[in-house]
């Protein structure tokens, strides 16, 4: 393997300035010794720019699916919680859309992301390829779609009277932390789903039962006391509220909460990416 | 286990040892109750031993199911053995002459040949390089900026040809066949390739057909049932694959992994 990536060049010449700066933040934690691996680099950054390009050709509004698709779904909800239980608070539409773009990243990136390397099966049975680029690449496009479908969402609060304030500059670092345990969930379901194909399934139901404990419908905060420690114990529950606190409410998110998050993340990271090395060459040859 | 053996890094001359391989064995893992295990291996491959020098036409034939799909994925570095061991004594791309490396339909023509560029050993500036030259080569004109979905399977066949064709790697892998694409095509694929074998380049091509290996090869390695079973020059080797033909055949029965 070190013939392939042998070849001695300097820098991403030629290289499109989005693709750089994307490099950046995953290429350098997670594809680590860049120069080297310039080209599984390249390849990830490369890959998620024609998708991103083909996501844009395909839909008129372009992203915008991710937020009406879910608002339909979130029909049937609003029916329950609005009508039939009366917990509605003021500005549910707000409040729902801030969860649910936030919580959206996390699903639709773990979801997608576990079969990364089942469903690229066929490409590693044709040539080498390190089987950590394809969760990567998974994670590197939804986290492109979440930050244009945040910008939208700040436009739609904006509209309804929530103002632009210092606050928006906490968002980069909440991004990360968000990226950071997204990464971890999806890297590690990815490493271990080739060998239990029926996790697949598991995590689908669990993603479903997930979104109603993570309080992208109600406040966790209005809970009872008991309730609300154990669904803290849940990563996104202080997610979308730090993500809330910040876009709708103005206030600092909970710091120490993300920290430990973030800082839980990171071996959670390390310790994917180590299964799938362990097994690089064992994953294609898994005969279904 | 594969190793790299000390002096890699000195160039190769032609006629030096490239590559070593020593009682290889590799297995498939099949699906059980509940997951995959090594309990349930098949063995594609059980015992295999040969060597392969700088700039030769090296022939491996067998007939189905012998493991000749599994040897090119080893050779290639996309599976490594689970017994035995292969030594590069050069670190060169060994890369399978395949058709269509990783192309997904929504993308456009354009799109598929970068990725499957890049992923055939190529960093993204030398793909560049290349493009025109694989655009022209395929003669897919307007085609290229279509997405793959509109493409015939002629057409999908000349971009992976070209593409493949114009990655060019160190060790040039076949399996089966030389061209691709529609008749006309095929007849220009096929002359390119075995213009290309002819100079001093290093290729392994796998086969069945006894004509193939004859009309290309240099030397030539007998596989039957995972185990080779003869090395040397390619008349001899064919002489014990013609014996070999004639007797039933060992995998009729048996399930075979999808390759």
């Amino acid at each position: 393997m070190a013939s392939q990536s042998a070849q001695g060049q300097t820098a991403l010449e030629g290289v499109p300035a989005r693709e750089i700066s994307l490099s950046s933040a995953l290429g350098l934690l997670l594809v680590s010794g860049a120069r080297r691996r310039r080209r599984w680099v390249q390849i990830v950054l490369y890959k998620a720019f024609a998708e991103l390009r083909f996501d844009a050709e395909r839909y008129y509004i372009g992203y915008l699916w991710w937020v009406v698709e879910p608002i339909i779904e979130m029909a049937v909800y609003y029916v329950v919680f609005a009508e039939l239980l009366h917990r509605f608070t003021e500005d549910f539409v707000a409040f729902l859309l801030c969860g649910l773009v936030a919580w959206r990243w996390f699903s639709a990136t773990l979801l997608k992301g576990s079969t990364a390397i089942v469903t690229n099966q066929a490409l590693a049975a044709q040539v080498f390829v390190p089987k950590v680029l394809f969760p990567l690449i998974t994670i590197v496009v939804n986290t492109v779609r979440f930050t244009i479908v945040l910008v939208l969402l700040m436009v739609f609060l904006n509209l309804r009277g929530m103002s632009i304030t210092w606050w928006y500059m906490v968002i980069p670092p909440l991004m990360v932390v968000q990226l950071l345990f997204v990464a971890a969930a999806t890297i590690l379901a990815a490493a271990v789903v080739p060998f239990l194909p029926s996790l697949e399934v598991v995590l689908d139901t669990g993603l479903k039962i997930g979104v109603f404990l993570s309080g992208v419908f109600f406040d966790v905060g209005t809970l009872d006391a008991s309730w609300r420690w154990w669904l803290s114990l849940n990563p996104m529950v202080p997610l979308l509220e730090a993500w809330r606190n910040v876009l709708m409410y103005h206030r600092a998110p909970q710091w120490g909460v993300l920290a430990i998050i973030a800082a839980a993340s990171v071996p959670g990271i390390l310790a994917g990416r180590a299964i799938i090395r362990r097994y690089e060459y064992v994953y294609p040859k898994l005969t279904s | 286990m594969t190793q790299l053996s000390p002096d890699a890094l000195a160039v190769a001359r032609p006629g030096s040892l490239l590559m070593s391989l020593r009682n290889v064995g590799a297995c498939y893992w099949r699906r059980g109750r509940i997951g995959y295990g090594r309990t349930r291996a098949f063995w594609a491959l059980r015992d295999v031993s040969f060597d392969l020098y700088h700039g030769e036409v090296l022939g491996v034939i067998g007939r189905n199911g012998a493991g000749k799909s599994t040897l090119l994925r080893l050779i290639a570095g996309i599976l490594q053995p689970d017994r035995g061991t292969i030594t590069r004594f050069s670190p060169q791309i060994a890369s399978l002459q395949t058709m269509q490396v990783g192309f997904a339909d929504h993308l456009t023509g354009r799109e598929n040949a970068i990725l499957s560029g890049m992923l055939l050993g190529l960093t993204y500036r030398q793909v560049l390089e290349a493009l025109d030259d694989i655009i022209a080569y395929s003669e897919l004109g307007e085609f290229i900026d279509e997405p793959l979905s509109v493409y015939s399977s002629g057409m999908r066949a000349r971009l992976g040809f070209s593409v493949a064709y114009f990655a060019d790697p160190d060790i040039i892998l076949l399996d089966e066949v030389l061209g691709a694409g529609d008749a006309e095509f095929r007849a220009k694929s096929e002359a390119s390739m075995r213009e290309r074998i002819r100079s001093d380049r290093t290729v392994v091509l796998v086969s069945h057909i006894a004509e193939t290996v004859r009309d290309l090869c240099d030397r030539a390695v007998l596989i039957d049932a995972g185990v080779s079973i003869a090395e040397g020059d390619t008349p001899d080797v064919l002489a014990r694959y013609s014996a070999l033909a004639k007797r039933p055949h060992p995998h009729s029965d048996a399930a075979r992994p999808s390759d």
